[in-house]
Protein backbone atom coordinates (compact mmCIF):
# COMPACT_ATOMS: atom_id res chain seq x y z
CA UNK A 1 0.00 0.00 0.00
CA UNK A 2 0.97 3.61 -0.63
CA UNK A 3 2.12 5.40 2.06
CA UNK A 4 0.84 8.97 1.44
CA UNK A 5 0.21 12.19 3.41
CA UNK A 6 -3.61 11.77 4.22
CA UNK A 7 -2.20 8.12 5.62
CA UNK A 8 0.78 9.23 7.84
CA UNK A 9 -1.78 11.86 8.89
CA UNK A 10 -3.73 9.13 9.93
CA UNK A 11 -1.35 7.18 11.34
CA UNK A 12 0.15 10.41 13.57
CA UNK A 13 -3.58 11.03 15.19
CA UNK A 14 -4.13 7.20 15.81
CA UNK A 15 -0.57 6.59 17.44
CA UNK A 16 -1.57 8.69 20.28
CA UNK A 17 -2.36 6.31 21.96
CA UNK A 18 -2.43 3.69 19.75
CA UNK A 19 -5.12 1.72 21.55
CA UNK A 20 -7.94 4.13 21.43
CA UNK A 21 -10.89 3.72 18.81
CA UNK A 22 -11.64 6.18 16.45
CA UNK A 23 -14.80 6.74 14.17
CA UNK A 24 -14.34 7.95 10.92
CA UNK A 25 -15.54 11.56 11.16
CA UNK A 26 -13.80 12.40 14.72
CA UNK A 27 -11.04 11.00 12.61
CA UNK A 28 -11.35 13.58 9.60
CA UNK A 29 -11.87 16.12 12.33
CA UNK A 30 -8.49 15.49 13.93
CA UNK A 31 -6.79 15.22 10.98
CA UNK A 32 -8.10 18.09 8.88
CA UNK A 33 -8.77 15.78 5.73
CA UNK A 34 -12.00 15.91 4.25
CA UNK A 35 -14.69 14.11 5.87
CA UNK A 36 -15.42 12.00 2.87
CA UNK A 37 -11.77 11.38 1.47
CA UNK A 38 -10.94 9.45 5.19
CA UNK A 39 -13.54 7.15 4.52
CA UNK A 40 -11.53 6.03 1.37
CA UNK A 41 -7.88 6.28 2.86
CA UNK A 42 -9.15 3.90 6.01
CA UNK A 43 -10.50 1.67 3.47
CA UNK A 44 -7.24 1.45 1.56
CA UNK A 45 -5.45 0.83 5.08
CA UNK A 46 -8.14 -1.84 6.13
CA UNK A 47 -7.52 -3.93 3.01
CA UNK A 48 -4.24 -3.52 4.21
CA UNK A 49 -4.53 -5.17 7.20
CA UNK A 50 -3.33 -1.64 8.99
CA UNK A 51 -6.34 -0.83 10.83
CA UNK A 52 -8.92 -2.85 12.26
CA UNK A 53 -12.94 -1.89 11.76
CA UNK A 54 -15.56 -3.06 14.31
CA UNK A 55 -18.95 -1.76 15.40
CA UNK A 56 -19.39 0.01 18.83
CA UNK A 57 -21.03 -2.99 21.19
CA UNK A 58 -23.01 -0.96 23.06
CA UNK A 59 -26.88 -1.22 22.64
CA UNK A 60 -27.89 1.57 20.47
CA UNK A 61 -31.26 1.95 23.00
CA UNK A 62 -28.60 2.72 25.57
CA UNK A 63 -26.34 5.22 23.62
CA UNK A 64 -29.57 7.03 21.99
CA UNK A 65 -28.07 6.88 18.89
CA UNK A 66 -26.77 4.07 16.05
CA UNK A 67 -24.13 2.16 16.41
CA UNK A 68 -20.43 3.78 15.73
CA UNK A 69 -17.77 1.93 13.35
CA UNK A 70 -14.65 2.48 15.30
CA UNK A 71 -11.43 2.20 13.54
CA UNK A 72 -8.06 0.75 15.81
CA UNK A 73 -4.53 0.17 14.70
CA UNK A 74 -3.78 -3.51 13.70
CA UNK A 75 -0.07 -4.48 16.16
CA UNK A 76 1.11 -4.13 11.78
CA UNK A 77 -0.55 -0.80 11.81
CA UNK A 78 1.10 0.47 14.37
CA UNK A 79 4.77 -1.28 13.58
CA UNK A 80 4.16 0.66 10.21
CA UNK A 81 2.85 3.76 11.34
CA UNK A 82 5.83 4.79 13.91
CA UNK A 83 8.18 4.24 10.97
CA UNK A 84 6.41 5.86 8.86
CA UNK A 85 5.71 9.07 11.12
CA UNK A 86 9.03 8.74 12.38
CA UNK A 87 11.08 9.26 8.95
CA UNK A 88 8.07 11.61 7.53
CA UNK A 89 9.47 14.25 5.72
CA UNK A 90 6.68 16.73 4.22
CA UNK A 91 7.46 18.41 0.69
CA UNK A 92 6.40 21.63 2.02
CA UNK A 93 8.95 21.83 4.09
CA UNK A 94 11.64 21.14 2.03
CA UNK A 95 10.32 23.71 -0.79
CA UNK A 96 10.21 26.79 1.67
CA UNK A 97 12.40 25.69 4.78
CA UNK A 98 10.44 27.49 6.91
CA UNK A 99 10.00 26.06 10.43
CA UNK A 100 8.32 22.41 11.25
CA UNK A 101 4.62 22.15 12.20
CA UNK A 102 2.76 19.81 13.67
CA UNK A 103 1.74 17.05 11.86
CA UNK A 104 -2.10 16.96 11.60
CA UNK A 105 -2.72 20.20 10.92
CA UNK A 106 0.05 20.83 7.86
CA UNK A 107 -2.31 19.22 5.47
CA UNK A 108 1.08 19.25 3.39
CA UNK A 109 1.41 18.41 -0.60
CA UNK A 110 0.39 14.64 -1.45
CA UNK A 111 2.53 12.42 -2.39
CA UNK A 112 4.45 9.21 -0.96
CA UNK A 113 7.15 9.18 1.55
CA UNK B 1 -61.62 21.62 1.51
CA UNK B 2 -59.21 22.35 -1.39
CA UNK B 3 -58.95 26.15 0.12
CA UNK B 4 -58.58 25.15 3.70
CA UNK B 5 -55.83 22.54 2.65
CA UNK B 6 -53.47 25.05 0.34
CA UNK B 7 -53.29 27.21 2.86
CA UNK B 8 -52.29 24.97 5.58
CA UNK B 9 -49.84 22.96 3.03
CA UNK B 10 -48.32 26.80 2.35
CA UNK B 11 -47.90 27.63 5.39
CA UNK B 12 -46.00 24.50 6.78
CA UNK B 13 -44.44 23.74 3.45
CA UNK B 14 -41.38 25.64 4.43
CA UNK B 15 -41.19 24.15 7.86
CA UNK B 16 -41.35 20.56 6.31
CA UNK B 17 -38.91 20.90 3.89
CA UNK B 18 -36.57 22.22 6.56
CA UNK B 19 -37.69 19.84 8.87
CA UNK B 20 -37.16 16.44 6.21
CA UNK B 21 -33.75 17.33 5.28
CA UNK B 22 -32.64 15.32 7.85
CA UNK B 23 -34.78 12.32 6.18
CA UNK B 24 -33.20 13.18 2.63
CA UNK B 25 -29.40 13.08 3.66
CA UNK B 26 -30.72 9.47 4.48
CA UNK B 27 -32.39 8.91 1.27
CA UNK B 28 -29.05 10.42 -0.73
CA UNK B 29 -27.19 7.83 1.49
CA UNK B 30 -29.36 4.80 0.41
CA UNK B 31 -29.34 5.67 -3.21
CA UNK B 32 -25.79 6.24 -2.98
CA UNK B 33 -24.58 3.22 -1.98
CA UNK B 34 -26.22 1.16 -4.30
CA UNK B 35 -23.67 1.08 -6.39
CA UNK B 36 -21.90 -0.96 -3.59
CA UNK B 37 -21.53 -4.68 -3.44
CA UNK B 38 -24.09 -6.27 -0.83
CA UNK B 39 -22.69 -6.83 2.48
CA UNK B 40 -20.37 -3.91 1.89
CA UNK B 41 -23.47 -1.44 1.08
CA UNK B 42 -25.25 -2.24 4.49
CA UNK B 43 -21.77 -1.86 6.19
CA UNK B 44 -21.43 1.84 4.85
CA UNK B 45 -25.26 3.10 5.17
CA UNK B 46 -25.28 1.76 9.31
CA UNK B 47 -22.02 4.09 9.69
CA UNK B 48 -22.72 7.05 7.82
CA UNK B 49 -26.10 7.10 9.07
CA UNK B 50 -24.62 6.96 12.62
CA UNK B 51 -22.18 9.49 11.65
CA UNK B 52 -25.15 11.94 10.31
CA UNK B 53 -27.17 11.44 13.57
CA UNK B 54 -23.81 12.26 15.53
CA UNK B 55 -22.42 14.99 13.75
CA UNK B 56 -25.16 16.88 11.88
CA UNK B 57 -28.03 16.52 14.02
CA UNK B 58 -28.51 20.30 14.20
CA UNK B 59 -26.98 20.99 11.09
CA UNK B 60 -29.32 20.13 8.50
CA UNK B 61 -27.46 21.93 5.71
CA UNK B 62 -24.05 20.60 6.45
CA UNK B 63 -25.41 17.01 6.98
CA UNK B 64 -27.20 17.09 2.93
CA UNK B 65 -23.64 18.70 1.60
CA UNK B 66 -21.70 16.19 3.58
CA UNK B 67 -23.77 13.00 2.80
CA UNK B 68 -23.26 14.86 -1.20
CA UNK B 69 -20.08 14.82 -0.87
CA UNK B 70 -19.81 10.93 -0.10
CA UNK B 71 -21.06 9.83 -3.57
CA UNK B 72 -17.22 9.72 -5.12
CA UNK B 73 -16.55 7.43 -2.18
CA UNK B 74 -19.11 5.15 -3.32
CA UNK B 75 -17.87 5.41 -6.54
CA UNK B 76 -14.31 4.43 -5.70
CA UNK B 77 -15.08 1.72 -3.66
CA UNK B 78 -18.15 0.11 -5.68
CA UNK B 79 -15.56 0.47 -8.41
CA UNK B 80 -12.42 -1.40 -6.00
CA UNK B 81 -14.67 -3.67 -3.99
CA UNK B 82 -14.39 -7.20 -5.87
CA UNK B 83 -17.86 -8.43 -5.79
CA UNK B 84 -17.95 -12.93 -5.23
CA UNK B 85 -20.01 -14.66 -7.85
CA UNK B 86 -22.72 -14.63 -5.39
CA UNK B 87 -23.31 -11.09 -5.29
CA UNK B 88 -23.04 -10.97 -8.87
CA UNK B 89 -26.31 -12.69 -9.47
CA UNK B 90 -29.20 -10.95 -10.63
CA UNK B 91 -31.44 -12.32 -7.93
CA UNK B 92 -29.33 -11.25 -5.39
CA UNK B 93 -28.55 -8.05 -6.68
CA UNK B 94 -32.47 -7.02 -7.26
CA UNK B 95 -33.39 -8.77 -3.71
CA UNK B 96 -30.05 -6.69 -2.11
CA UNK B 97 -31.16 -3.26 -3.93
CA UNK B 98 -34.84 -3.98 -2.48
CA UNK B 99 -34.03 -5.32 0.79
CA UNK B 100 -32.08 -3.15 3.61
CA UNK B 101 -31.63 -3.91 7.16
CA UNK B 102 -31.93 0.04 7.42
CA UNK B 103 -35.84 0.08 7.02
CA UNK B 104 -35.92 3.47 8.56
CA UNK B 105 -35.50 4.37 5.09
CA UNK B 106 -38.08 2.23 3.69
CA UNK B 107 -40.79 3.58 6.06
CA UNK B 108 -39.54 7.02 4.97
CA UNK B 109 -40.28 5.72 1.39
CA UNK B 110 -43.74 4.08 2.19
CA UNK B 111 -44.76 7.25 4.23
CA UNK B 112 -44.22 9.19 1.29
CA UNK B 113 -45.72 6.57 -1.62
CA UNK B 114 -49.06 7.21 0.54
CA UNK B 115 -49.29 10.81 0.95
CA UNK B 116 -49.13 11.14 -2.31
CA UNK B 117 -51.08 8.24 -3.81
CA UNK B 118 -53.60 9.08 -1.27
CA UNK B 119 -53.29 12.98 -1.85
CA UNK B 120 -53.80 12.10 -5.75
CA UNK B 121 -57.33 9.69 -5.01
CA UNK B 122 -58.72 12.22 -2.82
CA UNK B 123 -58.86 14.89 -5.36
CA UNK B 124 -59.91 12.62 -8.30
CA UNK B 125 -62.39 10.28 -6.33
CA UNK B 126 -64.86 12.50 -7.69
CA UNK B 127 -63.83 11.62 -11.14
CA UNK B 128 -64.56 7.92 -11.20
CA UNK B 129 -67.02 7.38 -7.79
CA UNK B 130 -68.79 10.56 -7.84
CA UNK B 131 -71.59 9.14 -5.65
CA UNK B 132 -68.64 8.68 -2.89
CA UNK B 133 -67.31 11.98 -3.26
CA UNK B 134 -68.76 13.53 -0.34
CA UNK B 135 -67.85 10.89 2.48
CA UNK B 136 -64.75 10.16 0.33
CA UNK B 137 -63.34 12.96 1.05
CA UNK B 138 -63.57 13.06 4.35
CA UNK B 139 -63.02 9.91 5.18
CA UNK B 140 -59.77 8.94 2.83
CA UNK B 141 -58.36 12.54 4.47
CA UNK B 142 -59.32 11.44 7.59
CA UNK B 143 -57.40 8.23 7.45
CA UNK B 144 -54.50 9.48 5.45
CA UNK B 145 -53.50 11.95 8.22
CA UNK B 146 -54.24 9.61 10.61
CA UNK B 147 -51.91 7.12 8.76
CA UNK B 148 -49.56 9.84 8.69
CA UNK B 149 -49.64 10.56 12.25
CA UNK B 150 -49.06 7.06 13.30
CA UNK B 151 -46.57 5.86 10.66
CA UNK B 152 -44.29 8.56 11.58
CA UNK B 153 -44.24 8.32 15.19
CA UNK B 154 -43.56 4.53 14.32
CA UNK B 155 -40.79 5.67 12.38
CA UNK B 156 -39.31 8.08 15.05
CA UNK B 157 -39.78 5.58 17.62
CA UNK B 158 -37.81 3.24 15.21
CA UNK B 159 -35.25 5.45 14.70
CA UNK B 160 -34.57 5.60 18.35
CA UNK B 161 -34.58 1.83 18.76
CA UNK B 162 -32.60 0.54 15.37
CA UNK B 163 -33.47 -2.96 15.63
CA UNK B 164 -37.18 -4.08 15.86
CA UNK B 165 -38.52 -7.69 15.85
CA UNK B 166 -40.53 -8.81 13.63
CA UNK B 167 -43.74 -9.13 16.31
CA UNK B 168 -43.14 -5.21 17.27
CA UNK B 169 -43.14 -4.71 13.20
CA UNK B 170 -46.26 -6.47 13.54
CA UNK B 171 -47.79 -4.39 16.79
CA UNK B 172 -47.21 -1.38 15.06
CA UNK B 173 -48.95 -2.02 11.72
CA UNK B 174 -52.04 -3.78 13.64
CA UNK B 175 -52.03 -0.12 15.57
CA UNK B 176 -51.47 1.65 12.79
CA UNK B 177 -54.33 0.14 11.25
CA UNK B 178 -56.39 0.42 14.12
CA UNK B 179 -55.74 4.28 14.36
CA UNK B 180 -57.03 4.54 10.57
CA UNK B 181 -60.54 2.06 11.77
CA UNK B 182 -60.84 4.63 14.58
CA UNK B 183 -60.47 7.46 12.36
CA UNK B 184 -63.01 6.11 9.66
CA UNK B 185 -65.54 5.40 12.30
CA UNK B 186 -64.98 8.99 14.18
CA UNK B 187 -65.10 10.91 10.99
CA UNK B 188 -68.10 8.88 9.38
CA UNK B 189 -70.05 9.82 12.35
CA UNK B 190 -68.96 13.73 11.65
CA UNK B 191 -69.90 13.19 8.03
CA UNK B 192 -73.56 11.75 9.18
CA UNK B 193 -74.50 14.43 11.22
CA UNK B 194 -73.07 17.02 8.98
CA UNK B 195 -70.18 18.69 10.50
CA UNK B 196 -67.77 20.41 8.03
CA UNK B 197 -64.49 18.23 7.61
CA UNK B 198 -62.38 21.08 8.89
CA UNK B 199 -64.59 20.35 12.42
CA UNK B 200 -64.05 16.82 12.31
CA UNK B 201 -59.98 17.50 11.92
CA UNK B 202 -60.16 19.29 15.05
CA UNK B 203 -62.11 17.51 16.70
CA UNK B 204 -60.31 14.27 16.15
CA UNK B 205 -56.93 15.52 16.42
CA UNK B 206 -55.72 14.91 19.42
CA UNK B 207 -57.45 11.15 19.21
CA UNK B 208 -55.11 10.97 16.48
CA UNK B 209 -52.34 11.92 17.62
CA UNK B 210 -53.22 9.63 20.65
CA UNK B 211 -53.06 6.84 18.33
CA UNK B 212 -50.70 7.67 16.21
CA UNK B 213 -48.41 7.71 19.90
CA UNK B 214 -49.56 4.10 20.87
CA UNK B 215 -48.66 2.43 17.88
CA UNK B 216 -45.01 3.66 18.33
CA UNK B 217 -45.38 2.12 22.00
CA UNK B 218 -46.85 -1.23 20.85
CA UNK B 219 -44.49 -3.73 23.31
CA UNK B 220 -43.22 -3.93 26.69
CA UNK B 221 -39.68 -2.12 25.12
CA UNK B 222 -42.25 0.56 23.56
CA UNK B 223 -44.15 0.84 27.35
CA UNK B 224 -40.90 1.00 28.83
CA UNK B 225 -40.10 4.12 26.52
CA UNK B 226 -43.21 5.47 27.28
CA UNK B 227 -42.49 5.69 30.72
CA UNK B 228 -39.33 7.26 30.31
CA UNK B 229 -40.15 9.60 27.45
CA UNK B 230 -39.15 13.18 28.22
CA UNK B 231 -41.43 16.33 27.07
CA UNK B 232 -39.14 17.21 24.59
CA UNK B 233 -39.12 12.95 22.70
CA UNK B 234 -43.04 14.03 22.74
CA UNK B 235 -42.64 17.14 21.45
CA UNK B 236 -40.21 15.52 18.73
CA UNK B 237 -42.75 12.67 18.03
CA UNK B 238 -45.56 15.67 17.70
CA UNK B 239 -43.12 17.57 15.25
CA UNK B 240 -42.54 14.28 13.16
CA UNK B 241 -45.92 13.80 13.08
CA UNK B 242 -47.21 17.74 12.31
CA UNK B 243 -44.83 17.35 9.41
CA UNK B 244 -45.84 14.44 7.82
CA UNK B 245 -49.62 15.36 8.37
CA UNK B 246 -48.18 18.96 6.39
CA UNK B 247 -46.34 16.84 3.10
CA UNK B 248 -49.65 15.31 3.23
CA UNK B 249 -51.50 18.59 3.07
CA UNK B 250 -49.29 19.85 0.00
CA UNK B 251 -49.67 16.39 -1.57
CA UNK B 252 -53.13 17.13 -2.01
CA UNK B 253 -52.69 20.90 -2.69
CA UNK B 254 -50.20 19.70 -5.54
CA UNK B 255 -52.66 16.99 -6.64
CA UNK B 256 -55.71 20.06 -6.67
CA UNK B 257 -53.21 22.44 -8.70
CA UNK B 258 -52.90 18.62 -11.24
CA UNK B 259 -56.41 18.32 -11.31
CA UNK B 260 -57.94 22.24 -11.74
CA UNK B 261 -55.12 22.13 -14.65
CA UNK B 262 -57.38 19.67 -16.79
CA UNK B 263 -54.96 16.74 -14.94
CA UNK B 264 -57.59 13.76 -14.65
CA UNK B 265 -57.58 10.26 -14.12
CA UNK B 266 -61.04 9.20 -15.04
Amino acid sequence: MRITDNVIAIFDQMLRPAGRPWYGLELAKATHIGSATIYAVLTRMERADLVNASWESHDPSDLGRPQRRLYTLTPTGIQVGTEAVANYRPRILVRSAGTPAALPGLRPSRGSV
Amino acid sequence: MIDWLRDIGVSLAAAEIWGSLPLISRAVIWLQTLCLPGERRETRRKEWNAELHEEYKDRRIAGLIWTLSLIRICAWEGATTPIGLRFARAKVIVRGTLQSSDAFDELTWQQLVVAALVGFGVVNIENFMPRLALIGDNLVTLYAGASCLALSSVVEARRRRPRWSFLTLVGATLSWCGAGSIVISLGLLGVTSGIQVVDVVKLLFLPVLGTGLIAAFTTPNRFRNWLGSTPRTLARYLARGVQAFALFCVGVWFCALLSTSGFHLG
